[in-house]
């Protein structure tokens, strides 16, 4: 049980270090200079989840710019915000620590801990799994800390989007 | 193991300590930019989203005149898509932008979490440090013994030929086991707790009908003796304080000194009084015993003085009787036993009795100096000892010493992981012949006893182990003090004080504050 636990917390903290994250996202400390809106995952209700860039947001809309790496086309299209069921909105990079799993779970502690291994391995793991999990969760927003109506704030435009914009010109 | 778990619990708070950052600031009018300077001023970076969906980004230094109705500054003009326009001196109407938006720099962001590794870090090195200076505690031991098949190493009964590192070297060893009464059968887990090979040539029970109330004794000279009563001591002492409490009774409050930071050879004395006269043949002295982790340490930096070498090392030991010697006499030469002296008030003179010795830090010896002199009135005996390499758990006089003679049991049947290895019987009954015993394996040996008695039962175990080189050690080669420590034991026992020092405590405080949880440290329990 406590094998198959650890295996677990591994293999989230491992998935969620090699989630995709797009590259316009910048590191956490150039957010300041980031031309580029956040990546949002908005799920609507009785329809596909959408993956993109945050074009635009007023009362009644979201624009997002798909991701081609999630949906077959990459385009700017119109979400309803009375569609959008939950939400998770990435405004930056985390800072990568996959590799400190391998490294600390697998080399560092039954090299340095011989038997005590079997303790140490697994607080390891658990140490750097939630580094890992921690540092992905951090630049990361979701209902619980933001409304749709902020949604604004951290789009490419958030003034909205310029008079007789063509959604098909946004790139 | 506790100290360990609130370390990593400390860590885990750093480690998971996310937090979403509140670093923006977004202001519809220029007014509101404005009137918010002292804010805006922690927050330094200014975008300036203009009506065409270009956007200006400036750093530090950014600029508002009032007057002129213009921004200025150095930064980056993006255009619609994103592209980048220009980099260098940027400058723009206050009414062209429909929104600022001001971003506070973070710092550090990923503090927490790189503290985090760091202190992770640190105490898997510290525990590489402790396990490096203290192997034992992290890599077990020379084969272990328990009555009890699922107790942990520091409940160990017993710890076979710790001495034998190499087949030369092999040595029968005998250890009491205090069992319980027994009816019928006998049962023991032998264990490989460590990264060595261990080959045992025997592991037979010596077994001495017991009645009640009496209690069967082994001595340093592996004799057997029955006594009938056991003597508390009525005071103990060195020269500094009392210390009786230690040695009354047979609680695990073991007494125990720290080695002489000069000298790891320098003796100490303890003086023990019983309000019982003794007499030559009927008393004696029974000791409960085992070492420190002095001799862990030193054989442990013996391998690693041999590095890369240590295969031709062996190979001149087992080719060579008198390097032989050297090695079984020298640093134990230096360190010795523990000395038994009698007081004879008559004469007014110490006279030795004898000594107890066994090498090993985990399982509890019990041995017996039976007295080759007669005193009247209280009974004082002086045990002479080396600083910091004992650890004593009681002292007692005994009485009515009679010597025994054991009956030799060999198992009757073994059992691997839970099944019935006939090979494994053939091995360890047949003289020529040894079992081989690898890292984590575990046999439970079953003896059947002659009849329904009681009997106290003695392991007598015989073989050797192969230490299993680690890397780490492969850089600490040092020929000339392993020639030191061969040679002249007594310059390297001086010489190697400090150093040993700088680790005693530490390795003390790792081997003890694993005690109560080590159950999850072996091999096959993962």
């Amino acid at each position: 049980m406590k094998t198959k636990l650890i295996i677990a917390i591994a293999l989230m903290a491992l998935f969620a270090s090699c989630a995709k994250i797009p590259r316009y996202l910048p590191r956490l400390e150039n957010m300041g200079s980031s031309p580029n809106g956040a990546f949002v995952t908005l799920d609507q209700r009785g329809d596909i989840t959408i993956y993109g860039e945050l074009i635009a947001a007023d009362s009644a809309s979201v624009y997002v710019l798909t991701d081609s790496d999630y949906h077959n086309f990459s385009r700017c299209i119109k979400v309803p915000k009375e569609r959008i069921a939950d939400f998770k909105l990435r405004y930056a990079a985390p800072a990568s620590y996959g590799w400190s799993m391998p490294v600390f779970g697998l080399l560092v502690a039954p090299v340095t801990s011989g038997l005590l291994s079997i303790v140490t391995i697994p607080l390891n793991l658990i140490v750097t799994g939630s580094v890992v999990a921690g540092s992905y969760q951090a630049t990361k927003y979701t209902a619980v800390d933001i409304r749709k109506d902020d949604f604004w704030k951290f789009a490419r435009y958030p003034q909205g989007l310029p008079p007789g914009t063509d959604l098909a010109s946004i790139k | 193991m506790r100290y360990l778990i609130i370390w990593f619990t400390a860590i885990l708070l750093f480690a998971s300590g996310c937090s979403n950052y509140q670093f923006r600031s977004s202001y519809r009018s220029a007014n509101a930019l404005l009137h918010d300077m002292k804010k805006i001023n922690e927050q330094p970076f200014l975008k300036a989203h203009h009506a065409s969906g270009k956007v200006y980004v400036l750093g530090q230094d950014w600029t508002i005149d009032t007057l002129s109705g213009m921004i200025s500054g150095k930064g980056t003009l993006y255009d619609f898509n994103r592209a980048l326009v220009s980099r260098g001196n940027q400058e723009f109407s206050i009414d062209s932008i429909l929104i600022f938006e001001t971003n506070r720099k973070i710092v550090n962001p990923e503090a927490g979490r790189v503290t985090a590794l760091g202190i992770l870090t640190g105490v898997n090195l510290a525990i590489g440090v402790i396990c490096w200076t203290n192997p034992k505690a992290c890599f077990g031991s020379c084969p272990t013994f328990y009555m009890d098949g699922h107790s942990n190493i520091h409940q160990a009964d017993a710890e076979g030929f710790s001495n034998a590192i190499s087949p030369s070297l092999e040595y029968a060893d005998i250890d009491a086991l205090n069992n319980p009464a027994l009816s019928g059968s006998f049962a023991l887990t032998m264990k490989n707790e460590a990264l060595e090979t261990h080959v045992v040539r025997q592991a037979n029970l010596l077994a001495i009908p017991r009645k009640e109330n009496q209690t069967i004794l082994h001595s340093r000279k592996d004799k057997f003796y029955s006594a009938d009563a056991i003597i508390n001591p009525s005071v103990v002492f060195d020269q500094e304080k009392d210390l009786t409490p230690h040695f009354s009774h047979a609680d695990g409050n073991e007494w125990f000194s720290l080695a002489d930071e000069k000298n790891m050879s320098s003796k100490q004395e303890l003086v023990v009084e019983f309000d019982a006269p003794a007499a030559a043949g009927q008393n004696g002295l029974y000791i409960h015993f085992r070492q420190t982790l002095m001799t862990t340490y030193l054989i442990y930096s013996a391998l690693q003085y041999m590095g890369d070498e240590i295969s031709d090392v062996f190979a001149k030991i087992e080719g060579q009787p008198e390097l032989r010697k050297q090695l079984n006499s020298g640093i134990h030469g230096e360190l010795g036993e523990i000395e038994v002296w009698l007081w004879d008030r008559q004469n007014q003179q110490w006279l030795l009795q004898g000594s107890v010795y066994e090498t090993g830090p985990i399982a509890i010896n019990k041995q017996v100096v039976p007295f080759s002199a007669t005193t009247n009135g209280k009974t004082r005996v002086k045990l002479r000892l080396n600083r910091g390499l004992w650890r004593i758990d009681h002292l007692s006089l005994t009485t009515g010493l009679r010597e025994v003679a054991p009956i030799e049991i060999q198992p009757s049947k073994v059992l691997y992981k839970g099944h019935e290895d006939a090979k494994a019987l053939q091995l360890l009954t047949s003289p020529e012949q040894q079992l081989l015993s690898m890292p984590g394996d575990e046999f439970r040996l079953i003896y059947d006893m002659p009849d329904a008695s009681d009997y106290a039962l003695f392991l007598k175990s015989k073989g050797y182990y192969i230490q299993w080189m680690r890397d780490n050690w492969l850089g600490m080669k040092d020929m000339r003090k392993l020639r030191t420590m061969i040679t002249q034991p007594a310059k390297y026992l001086l010489n190697e004080a400090s150093s040993y020092k700088a680790y005693e405590s530490a390795m003390e405080d790792a081997f003890w504050s694993s005690r109560i949880d080590t159950k999850s440290t072996h091999y096959y329990e993962n």
